[in-house]
């Protein structure tokens, strides 16, 4: 029938010209497309351990160059990359990397340090302590402008010498008891690279791209970075010139996947070896496969709600009662928050103050709040806050319904705990919104007028190894920096500055014991958890890095963490 | 000067003062989102005041708002965008690394979409009031409206056995060959482009069938048909061709938006294109970048209507009336 | 109405309008409906569908069921009355843009182009941020993003149909622009309008499910969009949890099926020549006498 060769010909035309566009697509990408392709020169992998396969689920790395990065992701490149003067194990405790011991002056003002001896640079060329005087003094000098993400890691500190190749000499113009714990962050540099850069104001510094297609890396870790693609896959290879033990493995692999769904099934279908920074929801769709392992690492990550404490908040000035912030203290469901949203992955309290910081820098942990709702509502009632018709307290004229901002980067645990809040506050007469907004930090800080725009924000917190960082966060010299609760009081001001020169362990100890209290009395943070980091492995690999540490599975806290992890054949 | 040549004049200038209005809103825009670049180092600890200072210093962005939109229009007609908060590096090189990775998968799906839409818009224009007719383009509009990330969401699930799901190739693929680099990233652009061209396939295959219908009835045709030319070429050659208007106003303009990229597939692929490069600027309020990002998308969609218009005005002299 | 009899005579419209009217019933009764709260778990987590719960529960226990039908009150809502409002501003545009030509053509491409080049993610967190997200919000934001491919395609249409002699005729004899645009150019565009109401239907149920994906949806309130974003947050699917996503595509997709059903019906009703292809082998006939003819 002519019905059938009604549209041969231009169907032909039609499938042809889609042929022609197809493979004009593919070749285009082929050429041009991803970053840094075809840079993949070297080695394929020798050595008696195959290249790990890892992968994330969220942010990768923002850039690799220490004067520039600002995630901890970058921390952990740089780890794995530089010496640093000491490293810290799962209990946070330090023990040596280049620095193999280091002792104090009578005065506290001076510090030395033993490093090793006979170290190298990937490119051959000595690693000595006269790097490590370069850095420290290129950051002291720069830390108001190139050096400012770095600063922090040199407080107090004048200047450094190296008397010689292996003993270096800090000088400090201040006591400060978290310097150690600061200054072993602090990734020690090649003079003999980066010198040229930081000349002058140091500007060039943020120019280095990091990319071994486009010039030399030079690095002293366990690995080096073989191919850099920030958004794909960036691809380390292991270095043998490395002082410390050597990891097994030829390598690995660090790969962004922007969702959950799309790492698991890479992780099913083989692509990947292990992904991390899984949403808790997906232990259950692991589980149902026999040759993954799934597991929670760490611990040591509080989730809290912020509450607009500040002086500036005019909108809602009954939170900045103690008493009514301890009435939602009490309210909280801890509990269910760890059942519900983090499926067991968790465990209640949230307190900045870390269980890990006992015994070393705090008497006794930090207790966690017991839920009593009766309390709860009896505070809220002595204050003469009563219920209105619809159930929500009116106090002095206001209503007590509030706003929590969640931050679309964590929008898939914070919006559920939310819901669970929401719950848990229905039952004391207060009412709760939700506000997704793309990120609730600059949202609190916004100018004109900081600390106007929000009621409540929940807020994962990344810490340190020394406390130091904790209760400074809480001062008012950080407000519009990083204090989020706008918490100002003076008291707990004049112990911090206390606390951070006093070198006493003891002494200091008993500061930090007073700080805790005060914190807890005045009921800065409503601490609602700490959460762990969800991480799942094809079984045929051992050793997986665990640390059991604080801040959880692929941490920037040692080098030592790939050591052992092989495959079974 | 030709009455062509005046309307091309006319909308060249009009396509100019576009892109100028639209970039300096832009840079209103982003700036009144709460924060700045250096509020948002949520996730630096042992952050200080003076670092923050410095920072802001760096970036500029002390500076006050006027000065700061004088600085970059002056950067600009230098042909310099600035360079990214994020990354420290040129926002150039950063913006055309993006946009090199968006474009042939969403150029690709564009085009497929546009030559299916057109089969089908066609196909149900002649078999207009028909059951095929109803079943291709009830369908056509089916999958128009479903959220593509659920379809893509779904085809990643179901297809992850068979086709790679992340990026743009296989990290792990060292010392190709030349066909082997091509049949990886050929494979991993299937699903993603494949989610672009269900996403727009179902409007070209709805526009192209009613203006095919229009044109079907128009006197033309009926002189065609009574001179006994074959359905094929009154198909084709009569109708289609005064039909294609409507086809390529919505052509263009959906081409304009291939540099735009996609988020919502990008995500569920984690496909390093412009779409996330944008999610990921806004949050970290990074102005260069998100400046860079707008302008390179503006040119290229006034460049795409411009063309769109001269190819109307080719077509049908009579516009540029 | 004779017009009502008309289109309700077509087995096409009638099951268009029978899929709507059940969704916008639905949507009207909802919390009626709902058999379990939507604000509070009453199954385990990912529950398969069960007699308990019909289509199973999400990640935090709520039952799908009750999401799904809280869900249409307000994805139906966002749908048709963006929608309106695109269409609308689109509308009167195009045909402005394309009679007028001129200025006021060059005004109208301009201001659409704009709104063309605005980067729409951006402007819509900075709207968010400045505004709120309620559900009003929302159906203005994919109204006023909406119009312009509207404008677009009415514009080339009334291009083409001034040009084909019917305005210069009805001018010359004397007709008012208000006239001409009523009698002659809405009857060939209005089809055109019709295709695009339910293109635009689909592309605003479309674009909320997208912004309730960047996290701008009314976090207060459930709609379609929202339900397919906790599934994906929560990494339904790769848990064989089906059942959390699946239903509320489903709902979209009937929805936007019904529409255009609707919109077919009336296409055909409304300009009786379309039914006279002279192409088909079917419908092969002289057509019949149209206002235009009378001229």
């Amino acid at each position: 029938m002519q019905a059938t060769h009604r549209f041969c010909r231009h169907r032909r035309v039609l499938i042809l010209a889609f042929a022609l566009v197809v493979f004009i697509a593919v070749a285009v990408a082929g050429c041009g497309g991803s970053s840094g392709g075809g840079s993949s020169s070297s080695a394929s992998p020798s050595g008696n351990q195959p290249m790990f396969r890892l992968g994330t689920v969220g942010n990768g790395y923002d850039s690799i160059n220490p004067f520039v990065g600002e995630y901890a992701q970058d921390y952990a490149a740089w780890m794995l990359m530089y010496p640093n003067l000491a490293q810290y194990t799962g209990d946070l405790k330090a023990e040596p990397d280049f620095a193999t011991s280091w002792t104090t002056s009578k005065d506290g003002l001076t510090w030395t340090f033993k490093t090793r001896a006979g170290a190298m640079w990937s490119d051959g060329q000595p690693l000595t302590a006269k790097d490590a005087a370069w850095t420290i003094n290129t950051v002291v000098r720069l830390q108001g402008g190139a050096a400012a993400l770095l600063g922090a890691y040199v407080p107090g500190i004048k200047s450094a010498a190296a008397t010689d190749d292996t003993t270096l000499v800090v000088k400090l113009s201040r006591q400060s008891p978290a310097l150690l714990a600061n200054l072993f962050q602090l990734p020690i540099l090649p003079e003999h690279f980066w010198a040229p850069y930081a000349k002058g104001d140091g500007a060039k510094l943020k120019t280095v791209t990091m990319d071994p297609a486009k010039e030399t890396l030079v690095v002293a870790g366990p690995f080096t970075i073989e191919k850099l693609d920030i958004k794909g896959t960036t691809i380390f290879k292991r270095v043998d010139t490395f002082y410390g033990p050597k990891p097994l493995i030829t390598g690995y692999g660090y790969q962004v996947f922007t969702n959950a769904d799309a790492a698991i099934q890479a992780l099913k279908a083989g692509q990947v070896d292990c992904v991390d920074w899984l949403p808790p929801t997906a232990a259950t769709a692991i589980r149902q496969d026999a040759q993954l392992q799934v597991q929670g690492f760490g611990g040591g990550i509080p989730e809290t709600l912020i509450v607009n404490d500040s002086t500036n908040n005019t909108q809602h000035p009954e939170l900045r009662n103690v008493q009514v912030r301890e009435a939602l203290n009490l309210a909280v469901d801890r509990t269910a928050i760890v059942d519900s949203v983090y499926k067991g992955f968790a465990k209640p309290g949230g307190s900045l103050l870390l269980n890990q910081y006992v015994p070393e820098f705090m008497s006794a942990p930090v207790p966690v709040v017991q839920r009593d709702v009766a309390k709860a509502n009896q505070l809220l009632d002595g204050l003469g806050y009563a219920k209105g018709s619809d159930g929500i307290r009116v106090a002095n004229g206001v209503k007590m319904n509030y706003t929590v901002l969640v931050s679309t980067m964590f929008q898939a645990a914070d919006s559920r705990e939310a819901d669970i809040l929401k719950q848990d506050f229905a039952e004391i007469g207060i009412g709760l919104q939700q506000k997704v907004v793309d990120n609730a930090v600059p949202v609190i800080f916004s100018s004109p007028k900081p600390y106007t725009n929000y009621d409540m924000t929940l807020i994962m917190w990344g810490l340190t190894p020394d406390p130091d960082w904790s209760l400074e966060i809480s001062t008012s010299q950080m407000l519009n920096v990083y204090n989020l609760t706008g918490y100002s009081n003076p008291s707990y001001d004049k112990l911090w500055k206390q606390e951070s020169s006093e070198m006493d362990p003891a002494k200091r100890k008993a500061i930090i014991d007073q700080m805790s209290t005060l914190l807890q009395k005045d009921q800065v943070f409503v601490p609602t958890c700490y959460t762990q980091i969800l991480a799942a492995w094809n079984k045929q690999w051992q050793n997986v890095p665990d640390s059991g540490s604080v801040f959880g599975f692929y941490t920037y806290l040692n080098k030592t963490q790939f050591d052992r992890l092989a495959v079974q054949k | 000067m030709s009455k062509r040549q005046k309307f091309i004049l006319r909308r060249g200038g009009s396509a100019l003062v576009i892109a100028f209005i639209a970039i300096s809103f832009s840079f209103v825009l982003f700036r009144v989102l709460p924060g700045d670049a250096v509020t948002n180092m949520s996730r630096v600890p042992n952050m200080t005041k003076q670092a923050q200072a410095a920072l802001r210093a760096q970036f500029g962005i002390d500076k006050p708002l006027a000065t700061q939109y004088l600085l970059y229009l002056e950067q600009l007609a230098r042909g310099n965008l600035g360079v990214s908060y994020q990354t420290q590096q040129p926002v150039l090189g950063d913006v055309l690394q993006a946009v090199g990775n968006t474009m042939p998968m969403v150029g690709l799906g564009t085009v497929v979409a546009i030559l299916v839409g057109t089969l089908i818009g066609v196909t149900a224009a002649y078999r207009q009031g028909s059951a095929r007719d109803r079943v291709i383009t009830g369908a056509a509009m089916v999958v128009y409206s479903l959220p593509v990330q659920w379809v893509g969401l779904l085809l990643l699930v179901w297809l992850a056995r068979w086709l790679p799901t992340s990026g743009m190739s296989d990290p792990y693929l060292f010392n190709a060959g030349f066909w082997a680099t091509i049949q990886d990233r050929a494979l991993h652009m299937v699903l993603p482009s494949t989610c672009v061209a269900l996403m727009l396939f179902g409007s070209f295959a709805l526009v192209v069938r009613s203006s095919q219908l229009e044109a079907l009835g128009d006197d033309h045709v009926l002189t065609a048909r009574a001179k006994g030319y074959r359905n094929r070429r009154i198909v084709w050659r009569e109708a289609f061709r005064s039909a294609m208007l409507p086809l390529i106003t919505l052509s263009t303009l959906t081409l304009g938006f291939v540099v735009g990229g996609t988020i919502l597939v990008e995500t569920v692929f984690s496909w390093p294109g412009v779409g996330l490069a944008t999610v990921q600027a806004v949050s970290a309020r990074d102005y260069p970048m998100l400046q860079g990002i707008f302008l390179i998308i503006t040119v290229s969609v006034v460049g795409f209507n411009f063309l769109g218009d001269i190819l109307h005005s080719v077509l049908d002299p009579r516009v540029a009336e | 109405m004779r017009l009502a009899r008309l289109l309700l005579r077509r087995p096409t419209i009638v099951a268009g309008i029978t899929i709507v009217s059940v969704f916008a019933l639905v949507a009207i009764f909802a919390p009626l409906l709902e058999p379990y709260s939507v604000s509070s778990a009453s199954g385990a987590a990912f529950a398969p569908p069960s007699a308990a719960h019909w289509l199973g529960c999400d990640d935090s226990g709520v039952d799908m069921l009750s999401l799904v039908i809280a869900g249409t009150q307000n994805s139906m809502l966002v749908g048709f009355a963006a929608a309106a409002v695109a269409v609308l501003i689109g509308g009167t545009l195009g045909i402005l843009a394309g009679y007028r030509g001129g200025w006021s053509e060059t005004g109208v491409v301009g201001v659409t182009d704009f709104f063309l080049v605005i980067p729409l993610l951006p402007l819509m967190i900075v709207l968010a941020a400045l505004f709120g997200q309620t559900i009003y919000h929302i159906v203005l934001v994919i109204g006023l993003l909406s119009w312009m491919t509207v404008t677009y395609v009415v514009r080339a249409q009334v291009h083409t149909l001034k040009e084909r002699g019917f305005v210069s005729r009805a001018r010359s004899l004397g007709a008012g622009d208000l006239y001409i645009i009523r009698r002659h150019i809405l009857p060939h565009v209005a089809p055109l309008l019709v295709a695009q109401t339910v293109l635009t239907v689909a592309s605003a149920v479309f674009f909320e499910a997208a912004l309730a994906f960047i996290g701008l949806g009314d976090p207060e309130r459930v709609s379609w969009g929202t339900i397919i974003q906790n599934a994906f947050l929560h990494t339904a699917v790769s848990s064989g949890a089906w059942w959390a996503i699946v239903p509320p595509g489903v709902c979209i997709a009937l929805v936007v099926l019904g529409s255009f059903l609707i919109g077919q019906g009336v296409e055909e009703a409304m300009n009786p020549r379309l039914g006279s292809a002279h192409v088909s082998p079917r419908s092969f006939r002289l057509r019949r006498p149209t206002p235009e003819d009378a001229q």
